[in-house]
């Protein structure tokens, strides 16, 4: 009806969407050079064999992709940091048991939860260098104060994974605890109160209530904690100082491509990695219909 | 929006005296002790850090437990802070050198960039924002080696003198930054579609108002707090990131506060001085621990609301 | 509250800008008006080791006025990486250790020197140091053709015991044992037997025992001479490895692998929790200074196989210049007076940094302990270091494994997977057998690289 006016309107709308265009540049040109020209370079490289020393490339096709799949360091990497996620379940149990008592209690929770949370601000570094020195075999506190004589951050395969899991738990509470926390909010009070209306009792209602309407939560969770995990560095780093049982998948990327400068089978190895993470973002993504923005 | 405080006070409308059968009374102590025990687990190791940096080195390596040193050395921190061979000073610099860059530059780049996605009209909008989601899915790792060696050539090329190379090597930490986090991005788009109502863009732009100007002074105030949040977030990230500064700042000069932690670490790390260790880790702590206390409302906020995006 | 934020920023910024901006230093250029050129010199060093460097680099300094001198150094661990990762713009001077020689002079990337030393200059040091730094690119052949690298010092790896110690347990046991023998070596069954006399429930006979060591000195190698075949499940390998192993499963007198883990042989030697250590005439100095107990050491104890002689490993680390390097003339003065100078080696032994490497200054005034005293006197038998590197018929030495490898994936992966045999769970013959094939295929990718 109105056709007189659309030209005026196009004009002004166009106008519009160069200026848009023209503020969204700044993080378009980053993304161009830091995430997909870099990515690109990366999976280029994946087929060379670049040698920092000699300062040579060669194309190698899928070599890297086999070297690495036989290579059992690598084998050993992808084992350690898969069994090194296999805290989670008890972080997030813990951090939603947690939750659930703190909503209940309003008082002194402020600061029960500040202390649960302090590790989510203290750096990679200076956790794991306090947690190393804790697990010390001769002068560590669990030694001393338990009684124990395990030589914890040493060659056995399984005492430098457990004591990872318990400072991995440690680390992880808090920011659990606060998500579940926000979770809990938007739980509405009436599901509860006709529950015990019809008889049923705390523990029922975590069950039958409270963790089914947490589902989205903990899937968020469990999604971040995996491509968190995944990308685990600081612990085979600093807490483990290049132990093998503690070698994850990005030290083993680390150690071949900055300090063996092998760039190529180091760029296969980020590759495999950048594609599983990938995967479980799209899973997560779609789920959680971030899209709708 | 929803700070600490409300987060925590339940939103019940029963009655607080409520009848609790005698097993869950009883469960509620159980509980109670439990969350005060885990509580207290959780603030031992920064009690032990920081009781470890006043001991003696024999106290701190003896084979007995010793929870607090006979004579405490309240000098040790001066010490770590002094020593030239850490330049413990001089890396924290380093780090606000970087923080005060990146965060100016990138929180303008990123707010901008919101503001377009949320409150102008756009072409391709959906597909540009899902292009720009796929840099949240790339882990670092598969992104580091390429980055690494076009630092080195451009090193080569610049002809840059490695031998004093400040402040050259930190750029490969700041530059990224100044794009804009796309995490800060996302996050405002939906702050900023809340906050700042339509009709007063439309009455700004009937106004002759150009967009740049309804974006400073129209959606930034409105969007303060969200932004501030995001802020907090990003300063405390960059302060603790150390997996990228420890590639890039090989010489003393340029390090920041967790590799100079870390070398700290690896120095001393063979029993030889702990207290050292353990100071230096309390001292790159407690700025954070400060941060956070001031502005834990802004913490909760960022936090949980990346969590429940339904 | 935003423009709090903001406000605190920028003034963190200022002052943060203000503070860095006066710490920089001007960086150095070919040659300013007055004529100095100005090289940089980067290496390694504790902090210790990094102060008497700065004291030799400024004697040269005070003997070379027109050359300026920028001294660099990183922690040992990261200095290669560092170094590989700078490309094409390398110091002036540089640490070329043996572990990543053949790797660098293959490059191209050092300088050919031989034509900037004399032979009197070559002569006055240790033919072992000088040989090493030589590499034929075209035959990829370790000790022949242009010579990349001056030495810094030749340091054989020695067997150190604590003699305070010892004679102490030796009293408090009653024993008839003496001192060990400064000259002649021990065989390894008289070795085990001397430590297992010792046994005492707080102390170790040894902190560990080198891998290297037990096998040059049974007259075994890891490969043949060209470095192609693996030759680790030769008896006399097997034999070594099985020796090391049972110092701690049979005899009990060396940590666990865990024990040693959790604190290596070194720190327990300074804490007086074993009797035996392995030292470098790098350690010297800390020998001296952070300990109470007299030392010495003692030749490496020699295998039962046939032709075996005691042997012990001998590391360096040269002085490489770059090859683009602008300044090479002020880069060799550099590396030279490093090298050959009577003076910085006299220095250098004072200093207790190392054995000196000019023969003259190492035969005479170090022997003879000039300027030398009470602590600083010690290790007595300096003559063993001598003839650790000169070879004599009963002791020898030899460059490490590493060095004739161009890439160390090998001796790495070697070195990390020996805990089944250490652990008891597999002995030597089983441990080696299985992993021949492993070791032989990293020889393979060695030596692809040199085709």
């Amino acid at each position: 009806m109105a056709v007189v006016t659309k030209p005026r309107h196009s004009k002004l709308t166009r106008h519009e969407e160069r200026v848009a265009l023209l503020f969204i540049i700044i993080p378009i040109i980053g993304f161009l050079i830091f995430t997909l020209a870099s990515f690109s370079y990366g999976f280029y490289q994946s087929f060379t064999d670049f040698n920092p020393v000699r300062e040579t490339t060669t194309w190698v096709w899928f070599e890297n992709y086999t070297d690495l799949l036989s290579d059992a360091n690598f084998r050993d990497a992808v084992g350690n940091t898969i069994i090194l996620m296999a805290a989670m379940p008890i972080g997030i149990s813990l951090g939603l048991l947690l939750a659930v008592y703190l909503k209940n209690l309003a008082k002194g929770s402020l600061l029960l939860s500040l202390f649960y949370y302090l590790p989510a601000i203290t750096s990679a570094v200076a956790v794991n260098i306090i947690w190393r020195y804790i697990f010390n075999a001769e002068y560590g506190f669990i030694n001393q104060f338990f009684g124990l004589n395990i030589d914890w951050i040493g060659i056995d395969y399984w005492f430098i994974k457990i004591a990872l899991w318990i400072k991995g738990v440690w680390s992880a509470v808090g920011v659990t605890m606060i998500l579940y926390l926000a979770g809990l909010n938007n739980i509405p009070q009436e599901y509860y109160e006709a529950s015990s209306l019809d008889g049923a009792g705390k523990f029922q209602q975590l069950l039958h209530i409270t963790i089914p309407l947490l589902n989205p939560t903990t899937f968020y969770l469990v999604v971040t904690a995996i491509i968190g995990g995944l990308q685990s560095f600081a612990e085979a780093q600093i807490f483990a100082n290049g132990q093998k049982g503690a070698r994850t998948i990005v030290w083993y990327i680390w150690n071949k491509g900055i300090y063996q400068g092998k760039y190529g089978l180091a760029s296969a190895a980020s590759f495999l990695l950048a594609a599983v993470i990938i995967i479980v973002t799209i899973i997560q993504l779609r789920r959680s219909k971030m899209l709708n923005v | 929006m929803c700070n600490m405080e409300t987060t925590f006070k339940s939103n019940r409308k029963v009655k607080p005296g409520i009848r609790r059968t005698k097993s869950e009374q009883w469960m509620f102590w159980v509980a109670t002790v439990f969350v005060i025990l885990g509580a207290l687990t959780m603030i031992f190791p920064y009690f032990w850090m920081f009781s470890t940096s006043l001991k003696t080195i024999g106290e701190a390596n003896s084979i007995s437990l010793i929870l607090w040193p006979t004579s405490p050395n309240w000098g040790v921190f001066l010490d770590v802070l002094t020593d030239s061979s850490i330049s413990f000073v001089r890396s924290i610099g380093n780090t606000m050198f970087v923080e005060v860059i990146v965060i100016l530059i990138g929180t303008f780049s990123s707010t901008l960039a919101a503001f377009a996605f949320a409150k102008m009209k756009m072409r391709y909008r959906k597909t540009i924002l899902i292009i720009l989601m796929t840099s949240m899915m790339v882990p670092y790792a598969a992104v580091m080696l390429p980055q690494y060696r076009a630092y080195l050539s451009l090193t080569n090329i610049l002809q840059i003198d490695m031998g004093n190379p400040w402040p050259w090597p930190l750029v490969p930490l700041i530059l990224p930054g100044l794009f804009g986090n796309i995490g800060m991005t996302f996050f405002l788009i939906t702050a900023m579609k809340n906050s700042v109502p339509d009709s007063l863009v439309e009455s700004a732009k009937i106004d002759g108002a150009g967009y740049f100007r309804i974006y400073w002074q129209i959606a930034l105030p409105l969007t303060k707090p969200a932004i501030a949040a995001q802020v907090i977030f990003w300063f405390v990230g960059i302060w603790n990131d150390f997996f990228a500064p420890s590639i890039y700042l090989t010489n003393k000069a340029v390090w920041t506060l967790q590799v100079a932690l870390t070398s700290l670490n690896s120095s001393y790390g063979t029993g030889t001085n702990i207290p050292w260790i353990m100071a230096g880790s309390f001292l790159a702590s407690i700025p954070m621990i400060i941060v956070f206390l001031v502005f834990r409302n802004m913490f909760v906020q960022s936090v949980s609301l990346s969590g429940i995006k339904e | 509250m935003g423009k709090k934020i903001i406000f605190a920023l920028m003034t963190t910024a200022i002052f943060a800008l203000a503070g860095c901006a006066s710490s920089t230093t001007i960086s150095g250029s070919d040659t300013n008006s007055e004529g100095t050129t100005s090289i940089e010199f980067f290496g390694w060093g504790s902090a210790e080791e990094q102060e008497n460097f700065q004291t030799l680099v400024n004697s040269f300094m005070d003997e070379n006025p027109n050359i300026q001198v920028i001294y660099n150094a990183t922690s040992s661990d990261s200095y290669m990486t560092t170094l590989k990762n700078r490309g094409s713009s390398l110091p002036d001077v540089f640490y070329m250790p043996d572990y990543e020689f053949m790797q660098w002079a293959d490059s191209g990337k050092l300088y050919d020197m031989s034509n900037d030393v004399t032979q009197d200059e070559l002569d006055s040091v240790w033919s072992l140091s000088t040989d090493m730094y030589r590499y034929d690119r075209s035959t990829s052949t370790l000790g022949t053709g242009p010579l990349f690298a001056l030495p810094k010092d030749l340091g054989p790896y020695l067997l150190v015991y604590n003699k305070t110690l010892l004679q102490q347990i030796i009293a408090s046991k009653s024993l008839s044992l003496e001192l060990p023998s400064p000259t002649v070596p021990m065989t390894w069954d008289a070795f085990r037997d001397y430590l297992k006399a010792l046994k005492t429930p707080e102390v170790f006979g040894i902190g560990s025992y080198e891998m290297m060591h037990a096998v040059y000195s049974n007259n075994a190698d890891y490969w043949d001479e060209t470095i192609t075949t693996q030759t680790i499940t030769n008896p006399n390998f097997i034999q070594a490895f099985q020796f090391i192993a049972d110092l701690h499963l049979v005899d009990g007198v060396m940590p666990s692998p865990s024990q040693q883990n959790s604190m290596n042989a070194y720190q327990r030697f300074l804490n007086s929790g074993s009797l035996f250590a392995w030292m470098g005439a790098w350690d010297m100095k800390a020998f001296w200074n952070t300990v109470a107990f007299d030392f010495d050491v003692i030749p490496t104890p020699v295998g039962p196989a046939a032709g075996a002689k005691s042997t012990s490993w001998v590391g360096s680390v040269g002085y490489a210049v770059a090859n683009n390097s602008a300044k090479k003339a002020a880069a060799m003065a550099l590396a030279k007076y490093l090298a050959f100078n009577e003076e910085s080696a006299t220095l250098n032994y004072q200093l207790g940094q190392a054995m000196p490497n000019v023969i003259s200054i190492a035969e005479g005034p170090w022997l003879d302990q000039d300027g030398l005293s009470d602590r600083s006197l010690m290790p007595a038998n300096k003559q063993l270091f001598i003839d650790t590197v000169k070879q004599t018929t009963l002791i020898g030495g030899k460059n490490r494994a590493r060095y004739y490898l161009y890439d160390n994936t090998a001796i790495d992966d070697l070195e990390d997977s020996l805990e089944p045999l250490f652990a008891g769970t597999q002995t030597a013959q089983q441990f080696l057998t299985a992993y021949a094939s492993s070791f032989q295929n990293d020889l393979d990718e060695n030596r692809s690289y040199l085709n």
